[in-house]
């Protein structure tokens, strides 16, 4: 999929709306939360002078944006720290599993995504970045604040950690990889 | 070899390995629900966005290097006419202090010394038996006023150049100015008349006194 333009907020919207939801929700943990994160990154590119804009700014604009958007779920999630969430039994009109039961239940699954949890939050966030949104090293070190070489080495002690869960857990039985590693 | 050391077979396995997890991270990260902002939410980033392209044009001096060139500029400003006068307040003070300060040492000042005297620009010749004294004075640099030759302003006359001084020691009248003679018998005489006065005068003054006069 090719870059949208910088100047066209809804076509920017339309690509990276949902990406960025996602992963703010990988790091603040609660949706609303997540969504007020985009939100906000939104509004301060539409406001920012200094955001990518103009003839060659494609480029630019998805590795600031989940920049941003990084900032704004981390100081989301220190607000949440002290907060403890209470269900609103008006926000379940159907049956259907809410967001945050999703993300909690997750931990229960023999799925490798219960086991990010268990990856330093650096490792977490340099796996999602690259695995789930395919930026390079580059623009995850633009985006982590970290250099490109300390960016590899986390992702490849994070995948070793994560086999050696996987080895070592009988929960991880049924997983393919499991087995191919035996 | 080292016993320990993994062979190439074991790290090309370790190497498929690994690329096998990733590969199934990143389908299960990729499968993993993502959901939309709210619909206010995206209206708002809308209105956030028509707000700004309609307010753009007119904000232009809000720019933060439009605003950080003005700041500099007046800061400039400020502090070089506060150099100023502080340059202006030190001269003062040093034109106001020198003659205190040479008061308060005990220094007399001579404006007018015996060099100064002896430099002065005024030449005095001394008078010869017969000869009128003239007093020149030394003209001062000129000072070339040049007006505008307009065909309807009038031309001024030159000033008049003042004529040395003449006075003639042999009895001469003076040829500058002669102040009228006054008799002194003219005079009014009021008070006490004097021993010399001749006792013809002091008669008529004295019937004068005795006169009736009526008294008001």
């Amino acid at each position: 999929m090719g870059a949208p333009d910088p100047t066209d907020i809804s076509a920017l919207l339309e690509r990276y709306e949902r990406p960025l939801v996602r992963y703010a929700l990988g790091v603040v943990g609660d949706l609303e939360s997540a969504r007020d994160a985009v939100q906000e990154t939104f509004i301060r590119y539409v406001r920012d002078t200094a955001a990518p804009r103009g003839p060659g700014a494609e480029k630019h604009v998805e590795a600031w944006l989940f920049t941003v958007c990084r900032h704004r779920a981390i100081d989301h999630q220190r607000k949440h720290s002290r907060i403890i969430p209470m269900p609103l039994p008006e926000d379940r009109a159907d049956d259907a599993p809410t967001p945050d039961f999703v993300i909690a239940g997750r931990d229960t699954e023999a799925s490798l995504l219960g086991l990010l949890d268990r990856l330093t939050a650096n490792q977490r966030d340099v796996i999602r970045l690259k695995l789930q949104n395919d930026l390079s090293y580059r623009e995850i070190s633009q985006v982590t604040g970290l250099t490109e070489t300390n960016v590899g080495f986390l992702l490849h002690t994070g995948l070793k950690k994560l086999r050696e869960i996987i080895r070592s857990e009988p929960d991880f039985a049924d997983l393919p990889l499991r087995q191919t590693a035996s | 070899m080292n016993p320990h050391e993994p062979t190439e077979a074991e790290l090309h396995a370790e190497a498929q390995d690994l690329e096998n997890l990733a590969a199934q991270l990143r389908a299960e990260l990729q499968a993993e629900p993502a959901f939309p902002l709210r619909e206010e939410q995206r209206a708002a980033i809308f209105a956030a966005a028509a707000n700004k392209v309609t307010s753009g044009p007119q904000s232009w001096w809000r720019r933060g290097s439009l605003i950080g060139a003005a700041a500099g500029l007046a800061v400039g400003v400020l502090s070089t006419a506060t150099v100023l006068q502080m340059q202006h307040l030190h001269d003062l003070r040093t034109m106001v202090g020198q003659p205190r300060t040479a008061e308060a040492r005990g220094l007399s000042i001579h404006l007018l010394d015996e060099p100064t005297l002896s430099a002065a620009p005024e030449e005095v010749t001394a008078p010869a038996p017969g000869q009128p004294v003239v007093a020149t004075q030394a003209t001062p640099p000129a000072i070339r006023l040049e007006l505008p030759s307009f065909p309807s302003a009038p031309v001024l006359p030159p000033a008049p150049t003042v004529s040395p001084v003449r006075s003639s020691l042999a009895g001469e009248p003076a040829s500058v100015v002669s102040a009228p003679r006054v008799d002194p018998a003219s005079i009014p005489f009021v008070g006490h008349a004097p021993k010399d006065l001749p006792r013809s005068a002091v008669k008529d003054r004295a019937a004068a006194k005795a006169s009736p006069t009526p008294k008001r």
